[in-house]
């Protein structure tokens, strides 16, 4: 199973200028997660402070058992052989040929015969769309390529986190498709944690089981992908909708008298920008047919009913849509359902762990900030009891 | 945990830098002798330093014996010691003029060439690709390359104290028309064999730190293209400042310990 990633209270800086700050929040182990935000909100800084290459001035990372960001170079090395990192422009070795620098791990950490190694490397080529091209320098091939060739090298371990900064910049739609496709195999086959960095909203939409957004050096919220997609927050609105009108400016403050002006400028017919209006919760993509259940999925589900008091209206009637009959009946919503309106997504009162109504359709600020931290423990049979055979789906 | 501060005072910076410096410096000789030994890497960069210098050195290693004959013979001449020419000329090129050689051309040519390299491998997170992937860059990349530089100070020093030496005797004799055997049999008249010893502990202490420093500014450029060339630049200045101060000092303690053979 991927491994569980704390993250606690973590705040950066570059000298005076301020990246994030108190970040909180856990990658649950074996999920997909999406981190989006506005470029330049430190999503990169982020990730390198993840895996150590940057130090953070407070908090904490806590990676099985190890704190990313205090520990000795040596537990560092040892923790880094669990990641897999794709970065941003795939990092690849320029003097090596694109077999030698997917192979590079694989000679360092094991003692594969060059037979396996050349088995195994292929087999990520091919996964990655690149073979014919093994013999190529990353000087010699596109942009896209090479950030496929970056994540074949980042795969090539099997690693049990997988860091993804930006896997649709520089690839064409359908490769992004087919990459988020891999990620969920992928994730299906060995139950890697995923994170991914992106701006691209169809691949946020669809691929991750939580997302989290970056905005103003803050996370603003961080959970179960219904909750930021139904979410009110005008900043996901926009960002999601990638309008103009909204918080988000084209320099990292917009004052109020730049909002006015888009405003007007709205008001007198111009256009807003974004090509249609995104809302709702789109169904997730799933494995390729052949290619296991994700246990991932499985284990996402208890956890985000046991959570689900705690989301706002519009999450808990989109997950509660979202459920399949025998999930109802394994959650105890069914019923509650039939005997409510008799209607999927009716009113509030449908929601077995819904009560005296504290929940309304969007969270007061401070609730917001503190969605993050109510935390999953991996709990005990009770949700499981009512559950009347092996799940399916 | 207590948030760590970074003490801000005038030259906080350079003391900093320093210390980096120094860290790198001994991270690399611990990692010196940790296994597996990247063969493969040092020979390539053997070579690659060698090619390099080797030429450059020889060119400028002829003019440099030759300026130094011509000076100590009109000066012997005058002073009517003219047997001395060639003791006199040996003992400043074996012990003075040849490591410096060495070392500027190791740091100028071999060492630009490190720092520019690394550097590009930085600004192309190849180096923080490296490091997540369980590799130590410093091991992998910057212990061979240190090695190199040290490995070929040494045989340039020898290099450099043949074509010197020889050069200092084909002007003695054709220009000045010394006395061949009076050169060759006044060689170790005032040279003795810790000169050459301190010339060869003087390259290799040389290429060390040309290699350290060049590793040093290529893993920390300014950001940017543009940072790693102001970086070549930086590194190649640093080393001579360095050089200069460390053979000055490294001369006071040898005249210090081994006594002149004269007295
Ligand atoms: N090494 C560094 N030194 C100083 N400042 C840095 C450094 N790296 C990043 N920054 C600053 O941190 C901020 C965040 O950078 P980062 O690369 O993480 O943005 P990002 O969210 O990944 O943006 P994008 O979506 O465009 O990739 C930027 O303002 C940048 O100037
Ligand atoms: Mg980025």
């Amino acid at each position: 199973m991927g491994v569980e990633v704390q993250v606690e209270n973590l705040t950066k800086s570059f000298g005076k200028q301020n990246i994030w700050r108190d970040l909180t929040f856990t990658l649950p182990p074996g999920e997909v997660s999406a981190l989006l935000g506005p470029s330049g909100t430190g999503k990169s800084v982020f990730l390198k402070s993840m895996i150590g290459l940057l130090k953070p001035e407070s908090g904490h990372c806590m990676v099985a058992g190890v704190d990313t960001v205090r520990c000795s170079e040596r537990e560092l090395y040892e923790i880094r052989k669990k990641f897999g990192v794709l970065f941003q422009d795939g990092a690849l070795f320029g003097s090596m040929n694109l077999y030698d620098n997917v192979a590079f791990p694989l000679r360092e950490h094991t003692r594969k015969s060059e037979t396996e190694v050349r088995r195994i490397v292929l087999e990520k080529l091919e996964m990655t769309g690149l073979s014919g091209a093994e013999g190529k320098l990353p000087g010699e091939i596109s942009g896209g390529m090479r950030k496929r060739a970056g994540l074949a090298r980042a795969l090539v371990l099997d690693p049990e986190i997988i860091l993804v900064d930006e896997p649709d910049s520089g690839l064409d739609p359908v490769r992004t498709t087919y990459i988020s496709q891999l990620f969920l195999d992928v994730n299906a086959q060995i139950d890697a944690t995923f994170l991914i960095v992106t701006h691209n909203i169809n691949l946020a939409r669809t691929v991750p089981d939580n997302i989290g957004m970056l905005f103003r050096k803050e996370l603003v919220m961080f959970g179960p992908r219904e909750l930021l997609l139904t979410s009110e927050e005008p900043a996901v609105k926009q960002f999601l909708n990638g309008r103009m009108i909204g918080p988000i400016g084209m320099s990292e403050e917009k004052d109020s008298a730049t909002m006015a002006a888009e405003q007007a400028m709205i008001d007198a017919g111009h256009h807003p920008g974004g090509v249609e209006d995104i809302s709702g919760v789109p169904p997730q993509m799933m494995p390729s047919p052949g290619v296991p259940q994700r246990q991932g999925e499985v284990r996402r589900k208890d956890r985000v009913m046991q959570l689900l008091h705690t989301l706002p209206e519009q999450a808990q009637r989109s997950i509660i849509d979202s459920l399949s009959d025998e999930e109802r009946t394994r959650y105890g919503v069914r019923e509650r359902v039939v005997a409510g309106t008799g209607a999927r997504g009716g009113d509030t009162n449908e929601f077995p762990t819904q009560e005296q109504g504290t929940v309304s359709g969007q969270l007061a600020e401070n609730q917001v900030a503190e969605l993050p931290t109510s935390r999953w423990r991996p709990t005990p049979g009770r949700r499981r009891k009512p559950r009347p055979g092996p799940p399916q789906q | 945990m207590a948030t760590k501060s970074e003490a801000r005072f005038p030259g906080a910076g350079a003391l900093r830098q320093t210390g980096s410096l120094f860290a790198l410096g001994l991270d690399v000789a611990v990692l010196l002798f940790k296994r597996p030994f990247q063969l493969r890497e040092f020979v390539q960069q053997c070579w690659f330093i060698a090619s390099v210098t080797i030429l450059p050195t020889a060119l400028v290693t002829i003019p440099f014996g030759a300026v130094i004959a011509l000076q100590l013979g009109s000066l012997t001449r005058q002073l009517g010691a003219q047997s001395f020419t060639g003791a006199a000329s040996v003992l400043a090129i074996v012990q003075q003029a040849s490591p410096l050689v060495t070392a500027l051309l190791v740091a100028g040519a071999g060492g630009s060439a490190i720092c520019a390299d690394i550097g590009a491998r930085t600004i192309r997170e190849e180096i923080d690709a490296m490091e997540v992937l369980g590799v130590s860059a410093v091991q992998r990349l910057v212990v061979p390359r240190v090695l190199a530089s040290m490995l070929i100070a040494i045989l340039l020093n020898g290099l450099v104290s043949v074509v010197g030496v020889a050069g200092g005797y084909t002007f003695n004799v054709l220009l000045q028309h010394g006395t061949p055997g009076a050169y060759l049999a006044s060689f170790n008249a005032l040279a003795q064999m810790p000169d050459l010893y301190i010339g060869e502990f003087k390259a290799l202490l040389f290429g060390f730190i040309a290699g350290v420093v060049a590793a040093y500014r290529g893993l920390h450029p300014p950001p940017g293209p543009k940072g790693v060339g102001d970086a070549v630049n930086q590194s190649v200045v640093v080393t001579f400042l360095l050089l200069f101060l460390v053979n000055g000092v490294l001369t006071l303690v040898y005249l210090q310990i081994v006594p002149t053979k004269l007295s």
